[in-house]
């Protein structure tokens, strides 16, 4: 099915851009996850669903994993930021091509069928991680690589609710009238975040001494 | 409408990053006056311009040329290296000292040795954009190490510690002590699990503390020094400072870190655009409920918005405690006025000691007011030095409106600040409150 020689495939899945963006913005103002940006949980998400979830999170669970062995190992020598990273892809690469035989030998063919793009997304998506890493360790590095790991999931599971994405084929007008309302409540909420009211749980009903 | 949804948004006088940036650091700071704080060499232009006391910069390294070129060796013993841009203190290298005897090697904070070429990575690394938003490019800034004030060393492990004021519309709001510990490896960074210690904006006198994301503690880590009751050296000056850095800047809603140098008093270390929260935590005191007091207001000049914070957000406990265990709240110096022989009275600042059981006033100073004739009796005391007789005068006084009559032995008090010494026999009907000792020993003056 096409819509005006468009296919219907292309178009669901750009129409759900808007929501999964959305869907970050609401976690980082209202639970107050911090993520990366908006750009990586939402990347993952659409990898996952183009790969399927098996493939998309051993893939992901492999970038990660790598990407840390190899800064760890390379915390060693002093290089400059760039070479650095580049040295990260290398080790990540390697892992991802070694991953790709090991499924060969042990006959997992859905492995190799998996589409040449959505690898290098993931693969490129080390230097974000790599990034955080160097600048904030490795402990907010894990954090915020989980929280977007979940973020993504939460958007993969929007991508695969059948209803939904025919509801939003359905009735694209209203379904961007909502977003953009949505999201101009979610920039104008002044309140605690979720996370916040947990870090100043302390101070709840606390009435000020001076 | 509005206000249904204000109240639910703000019931708990909180402030936390959504109202922050939207409401206080949007219309307050211009987009201009934030780039200049964020950018570490043109925030001390700024300052420098406004004849603040800042830590003094031995270089600014832009380029590989800049980092080749540098007379590394002439460098003092101690000094740091921060990124110009960097955020949340990332990227900051302390170094402490200089390896006796080997030329080139320094120790950091956290005691490791290091070399210039070691040095020159790091400058690297901060010129790549390692600690920057976005990687990008970056200047590293290198500048003097302040030697810290005695009454603080105690508290520090190793680093600088130092003290975050957030003023808003030239008020000073809110006020914290960081100190580095051996988990902060010497950087004074909650978190990186330094401690915040909240300050009383009227005294200067630090109340609660916590360590790292929030936990409440009473005493330093490992130790049992209390972190309450620490009088900030300075207090006055550095209020007036951090108006004068908000007043310079430009920024309506500013954080302002000062350290206090050992030998010439306090210097601004950094503004910054977006000070942190945990300022709260600090204090236990939301920050919001203090912020809305001060918007709108108009406030003339720097003095009169330091007077305004004092007054505002002084620490209000020792009133309430006057209520609830009717007892006075007095200071640890307060004035006295002795009740002489000759129907006079005289005038002076005393010590209250509860270290001490009976009052005792300095032998000099009885006899010149002629208290020496009245002697209640003789008793054998024992001190240090062994046993001694001391004689007892008759002793009466008046601490902030009440009048006490009692005893006080005689002794040399020549080697002490204060004459007249309170003991805890004579302070049963008054709580004594250290963070007051300011406040009574200005009204004297």
């Amino acid at each position: 099915m096409a819509v005006g020689g468009v296919p219907l495939e292309t178009v669901a899945a750009l129409l759900m851009l808007p929501l999964l963006a959305t869907l970050v913005a609401f976690a980082r103002q209202i639970v107050g996850l911090k993520g990366f940006n908006i750009f990586t949980p939402l990347i993952i998400a659409f990898v996952l669903r183009e790969v399927g979830l098996e493939y998309g999170l051993a893939i992901f669970a492999l970038v990660v994993v790598s990407g840390l062995v190899a800064r760890l190992i390379l915390k060693r020598w002093r290089l400059q930021y760039l070479p650095r990273i580049a040295l990260i892809i290398t080790v990540v690469t390697a892992a991802v091509l070694a991953m790709f035989f090991a499924a060969m030998f042990f006959d997992r063919l859905g492995f190799i069928e998996v589409s040449l793009l959505p690898v290098l997304v993931l693969v490129a998506l080390a230097e974000q991680f790599a990034a955080v890493h160097i600048e904030h360790g490795a402990k907010v590095a894990l954090a915020l690589t989980l929280e977007a790991a979940l973020l993504a999931l939460a958007g993969f599971g929007l991508l695969s609710w059948p209803a939904l994405t025919s509801l939003v084929l359905q009735y694209p007008l209203p379904y961007f009238v909502i977003v953009i309302i949505l999201n101009i409540i979610l920039g104008r909420w002044t309140g605690l975040r979720l996370l916040e009211v947990w870090r100043f749980r302390a101070l709840l009903g606390k009435r000020d001494q001076s | 409408m509005s206000f249904v949804l204000d109240y639910i948004q703000h019931r708990h006088g909180i402030l936390g990053i959504n109202a922050r940036n939207l409401e206080f650091i949007q219309p307050s700071n211009s987009h201009g006056a934030v780039q200049v704080a964020d950018n570490k060499v043109l925030a001390k232009r700024v300052l420098e311009k406004a004849q603040l006391p800042l830590a003094q910069t031995y270089g600014v390294l832009r380029s590989r040329r800049d980092v080749r070129s540098f007379a590394w060796e002439t460098l003092p013993n101690s000094f740091v290296i921060k990124p110009n841009a960097g955020l949340g203190g990332g990227g900051i290298m302390i170094v402490f000292g200089r390896r006796k005897n080997a030329p080139g090697i320094w120790v950091q904070a956290d005691h490791t040795p290091v070399t210039v070429p070691e040095i020159q990575q790091h400058v690297y690394d901060i010129m790549d954009g390692m600690y920057t938003l976005h990687s990008a490019p970056d200047a590293a800034l290198i500048e003097e190490r302040v030697k810290i004030h005695p009454i603080l060393k105690p508290y520090s492990f190793r680093g600088v510690p130092d003290i975050r004021i957030i003023v808003y519309n030239r008020v000073p709001i809110m006020a914290m002590l960081r100190l580095p510990t051996r988990a902060s490896r010497g950087k004074a960074n909650l978190a990186l699990g330094g401690l915040g210690v909240g300050i009383d904006i009227a005294s200067g006198v630090t109340t609660t503390a916590i360590i790292g994301k929030g936990k409440i503690i009473q005493t330093l880590p490992e130790e049992r020094r209390l972190l309450s009751g620490i009088d900030i050296p300075h207090w006055p000056q550095i209020l007036s400072l951090s108006g004068r850095c908000a007043q310079a800047t430009g920024l309506g809603f500013i954080g302002v870190d000062v350290a206090i140098d050992k030998d010439l008093g306090p210097r601004v270390l950094e503004i910054n655009a977006r000070p942190g929260l945990s300022i709260q935590l600090a204090n236990q005191a939301p920050l919001r409920e203090r912020l809305n007091r001060i918007r709108g207001l108009k406030v003339e000049s720097l003095e009169k918005g330091v007077a305004i914070g004092q007054s505002m957000f002084a620490r209000a406990v020792p009133e309430n405690l006057e209520i609830l265990t009717g007892r006075r709240v007095v200071g640890v110096f307060e004035p006295i006025i002795i009740a002489l022989p000759n129907r006079k009275t005289h005038r002076l600042t005393a010590k209250l000691d509860t270290g001490a059981y009976s009052s005792s006033i300095d032998l000099k100073l009885a006899k010149k007011l002629g208290l020496d004739q009245s002697i209640a009796y003789e008793k054998k005391a024992w001190s240090s030095f062994g046993e001694q007789t001391r004689p007892f005068i008759n002793f009466n006084f008046t601490l902030n409106g009440e009048r006490i009559d009692t005893v006080a032995s005689l002794a040399d008090r020549s080697q002490s600040r204060y004459d007249v010494l309170i003991g805890r026999r004579d302070l049963y009907n008054f709580v004594i409150d250290p963070s007051r000792k300011r406040a009574s020993a200005s009204k004297i003056q």
